[in-house]
């Protein structure tokens, strides 16, 4: 397996220049101009073009796009990413502090999400064809159909507004707030983000369940005598698990996609407020920095949803 | 991936697999629960006052080109030599007394108060005066302020890298400063006055090249403003306390400024979250119906105007101007679309100075047709109105003027840009009409020159449409080489007059600023200034019950 992972690795470094070259290029060649949008026109006393011509060079947005590339890529190998044109300050820097709150965030509806999906996708899958069951599906469906930041608004007008009982937005309480002020601004976002994640998991889990209760290990153990629960929950349930690690490690990045619109509406101070910003900014450095942080996290997730699967499952070898 | 069977059971491997998800929640359950502990909540604290910042601040540096929030928070943190009163006229701030200007306009002194500190203690003189306003003519550190030092002595010299100081600047003694400038400049006070002053103290150690770089300014922990800088906890809030050295005892002990969404401000102001926010006005009808909050509303100098490209040859007739000008009710937008919340103006010359704007330009669609007619406007051909959406003012507006300039016949398409484009259209003399906002030209009436001048066309200047008349350049530059105030309010008058006439942008509205605060707050007075520039608001009298 080890011969596998660096042979992946490997791979995934040329996958990783490939796109850092297209992230550079469409990032340059979308209209747009930062230095343009650094000053307003009617602050502009005479000096304006000299200002953005200087500005220009100044950044090296005046050399081309492969010069621009080249300078980049020697600076990367480096560990340096360049500099944040609207924070100035380095790239890593600036992406380094909006790690820890989309991680908490998703990590906390991760958890949240994993929970409430296997709990339900058990009991839809136990009581196939019942309330439960159908019940189970429209959530489901819900979850998937219903955009997160409609859910951010309709969360915040009732929890915060109408009911005043959580935070509207925010990571903490100005001034620190302490754990559980903390979590209560947690809460909201977190379990909206969990909401929409565990729609799909739902359906993996009670669709993988109901085919093990169906395969002959499952009637074998029954007829061993096992109680319900026990060839439910020890026997069907551990093979029936299986698949979703690979449904949660593909679906991390598409989280980060929800994490993207929750963070906007709850003033959450992550990588997705930072993205918006950038994007908004023309930002470049931190826009390229951002879609490669998303790019090693989709190639790394796939990587590991492939390793723990051979890991979980013996029956998998990985080449 | 393959699949075969018959391999042994990877039982360790399975239990690692385990442990690496449980890892994952366990931090994520730690992560939630990590915090300073030493800190307690703040919502609703006597004495802390939190406040909407209405975008994430870049920088706290006077050097960086201006940016609104950045402004505000900067407002907090420096003061400057001089402010604005209720009227927008100078207002002394660290200055003793007003300005005075030598007969000939080109010597300007400019006294200290006696006593000022920083607020770190050390005392703040005019030697810092200096370094501050040779660091903002000089381009090498960064400075997008140059342009408005050109007149000053040796601003070239410093400009081309060969002086590394101001020839017209100096300080003869800890209390004043002393400006000479090329040629007459009465209006520099007005243009430089509200710029905030840094402490020499703390970067005058710092290499010129690249200054406006500097640390200090993402952490600004020495200023002479009411507020010392504590912390920018990125996109969350910048936290500020008290400085014991400011001018004047200020009561309320902490404020933190917080960057949300104008409908989550709204909604924390109801909440108790939020103490002091500024509102648009299309907000208004929900936020006066909350309990314990209170509205006040200030007339603004900045404008909401169409600009013309006066580069098309069917632009460049005064008569159409008129006709279009004549051609929108104005007053149904302000009564309409802002809810009476702002002033129709017909002129950008505000108050005295644009006292003499007498043509109303009531609207008038018969007028209108029968000026465009006069012109030989060809109504085949349409006319784009460009702006970047998502105001809700403005963007009603547009819609509002397509129908009315459809009636005199001008067929005019609605077009949405991004702020790039805007720009790029503008350097490329590519718009037709683009409607935009903001400007203040209330405290120095010279500045108008920035976007009237025939010398300013964008992007060396803020003259966005090209307008040209020499009669009004003319004027503007006699007003500065005027000492007099009397005599310099005489010449702007006539200014706005031919201004008013030549119509070089279809001025629309003056949006009135709109803040809404929790009773709690008291002796807030709220400023119609739309960027809140340095020295706006007296906080000495803010307090907190």
């Amino acid at each position: 397996m080890a011969a596998y992972v660096i042979r992946r690795l490997l791979v995934n470094a040329l996958v990783f220049v490939l796109i850092s070259i297209g992230i550079f290029v469409l990032v340059r060649v979308a209209p747009g101009d930062p230095v343009r949008m650094m000053v307003d026109p009617e602050q502009m006393r005479g000096g304006g073009a000299a200002f953005i011509e200087a500005k220009r060079h100044e950044l090296g947005l005046d050399r081309s796009v492969v010069v621009q590339y080249g300078h980049w890529l020697s600076g990367a190998l480096h560990g340096d990413f360049g500099y944040s044109y609207v924070g100035h300050r380095p790239v890593s820097a600036v992406l380094g502090e909006r790690v820890g709150p989309t991680l908490q965030l998703m990590s906390a509806a991760l958890a949240v999400a994993l929970a409430v999906s296997i709990a339900l996708g058990v009991a839809a899958a136990v009581r196939r064809n019942t309330a439960v069951d159908y019940g189970a599906t429209v959530l489901g469906l819900a979850a998937v159909s219903v955009p997160p930041f409609f859910l951010g608004i309709v969360g915040i007008y009732l929890f915060s507004l109408k009911w005043g009982v959580l935070p509207s937005a925010g990571m903490t309480t100005p001034g620190g707030g302490g754990p559980a002020d903390q979590l209560r601004h947690l809460v909201l976002p977190g379990l909206i983000l969990a909401f929409v994640t565990a729609g799909p998991f739902t359906r993996y889990v009670r669709g993988g369940l109901v085919d093990e209760l169906g395969a002959d290990y499952v009637r074998t153990a029954e007829a061993k005598g096992a109680s319900r629960a026990r060839v439910v929950l020890r026997h069907a349930l551990r093979n029936a698990l299986i698949p979703l690690i690979t449904v949660v490690m593909y679906q991390i990045p598409q989280m980060l996609a929800g994490a993207v619109v929750i963070e906007q509406v709850f003033a959450w101070p992550g990588m997705g407020q930072l993205a918006v910003s950038s994007i908004g900014q023309h930002d470049y450095p931190v826009i390229v920095g951002f879609a490669l942080y998303v790019a090693v996290l989709v190639l790394l997730c796939n990587l590991i949803a492939d390793v723990l699967y051979a890991v979980v499952d013996p029956r998998v070898s990985l080449r | 991936m393959t699949i075969r069977s018959g391999r042994p059971a990877a039982g360790a491997a399975r239990r690692a697999a385990a442990a690496v998800l449980g890892g994952a929640l366990a931090a994520a359950a730690l992560a939630a629960c990590s915090s300073d502990p030493t800190q307690k909540s703040s919502g609703g604290d006597a004495g802390v006052l939190n406040m909407y910042l209405y975008q994430k601040p870049k920088t706290f540096s006077p050097l960086a080109p201006n940016n609104g929030p950045d402004q505000l928070v900067m407002s907090f943190v420096f003061d400057s030599l001089y402010g604005a009163d209720a009227s927008y006229g100078l207002k002394p701030h660290l200055a003793a007394a007003a300005p005075e200007v030598s007969g000939d306009a080109r010597t300007i002194t400019l006294k200290l108060r006696p006593g000022l500190k920083w607020s770190d203690g050390k005392p703040l003189t005019s030697k810092d005066v200096v370094f501050t306003y040779t660091a903002l003519a000089n381009p090498a550190t960064g400075s997008a302020q140059a342009g408005k030092f050109a007149a000053v002595t040796g601003a070239k010299a410093l400009a081309d890298g060969k002086a590394d100081s101001l020839a017209g600047l100096t300080a003869p003694d800890a209390a004043t400063v002393k400006i000479t400038t090329t040629r007459p400049a009465a209006g520099l006070p007005g243009l430089i006055g509200n710029t905030p002053i840094l402490p020499e103290h703390v970067l005058g150690g710092v290499p010129a090249k690249g200054l406006g770089d500097n640390g200090f300014f993402t952490k600004p922990t020495v200023g002479s403003g009411a507020f010392a800088f504590v912390d920018y906890k990125t996109d969350q809030y910048v936290e500020l306390k008290a400085n014991p050295h400011f001018r004047e005892p200020v009561s309320i002990k902490k404020v933190y400024l917080k960057p949300v969404t104008s409908d989550v401000a709204t909604a924390q102001l109801r909440t108790g979250e939020m103490d002091l926010t500024q509102v648009s006005p299309t907000d208004l009808p929900t936020v006066k119906k909350m309990d314990g909050v209170r509205v006040v509303s200030a007339k603004s100098p900045g404008y909401t105007r169409i600009a013309l490209n006066q580069t098309q040859g069917r632009f460049k007739d005064a008569r159409v101007r008129q006709a279009l000008l004549t051609a929108i009710d104005r007053k149904g937008l302000v009564d309409k679309v802002l809810g009476g919340a702002g002033t129709v103006v017909n002129s950008s010359f505000y108050g005295d100075a644009g006292a003499s704007a007498k043509e109303g330009y009531a609207y008038d669609p018969g007028k209108a047709k029968s000026l465009l007619a006069a012109a030989g406007w060809d109504g085949s051909k349409p006319v784009t109105l460009s702006w970047i959406p998502g105001q809700r003012d403005r963007d009603t507006a547009v819609t509002v003027i397509q129908s009315q300039l459809k009636a005199v016949g001008v067929n005019v398409e609605l077009k949405q840009v991004q702020a790039d484009e805007l720009l790029s259209s503008y350097e490329k003399k590519s718009f037709d009409m683009a409607l935009f906002g903001g400007g203040n030209y209330a405290t120095e009436p010279s500045t108008v020159a920035t976007i009237d001048a025939c010398d300013q066309g964008y992007p060396a200047g803020g003259n966005i449409g090209r307008f040209c008349d020499p009669k009004l350049d003319g004027l503007l530059s006699r007003a500065d080489a005027v000492a007099d105030p009397a005599r310099r309010k005489g010449l702007f008058q006539q200014a706005a007059e031919v201004e008013n006439a030549q119509v070089p942008y279809l001025w629309l509205y003056n949006p009135d600023a709109v803040w809404a605060f929790r009773t709690r707050l008291s002796g807030f007075e709220p400023s119609g200034l739309p960027t809140n520039e340095v020295g706006t608001w007296d906080f000495a009298n803010w307090k907190l019950s």
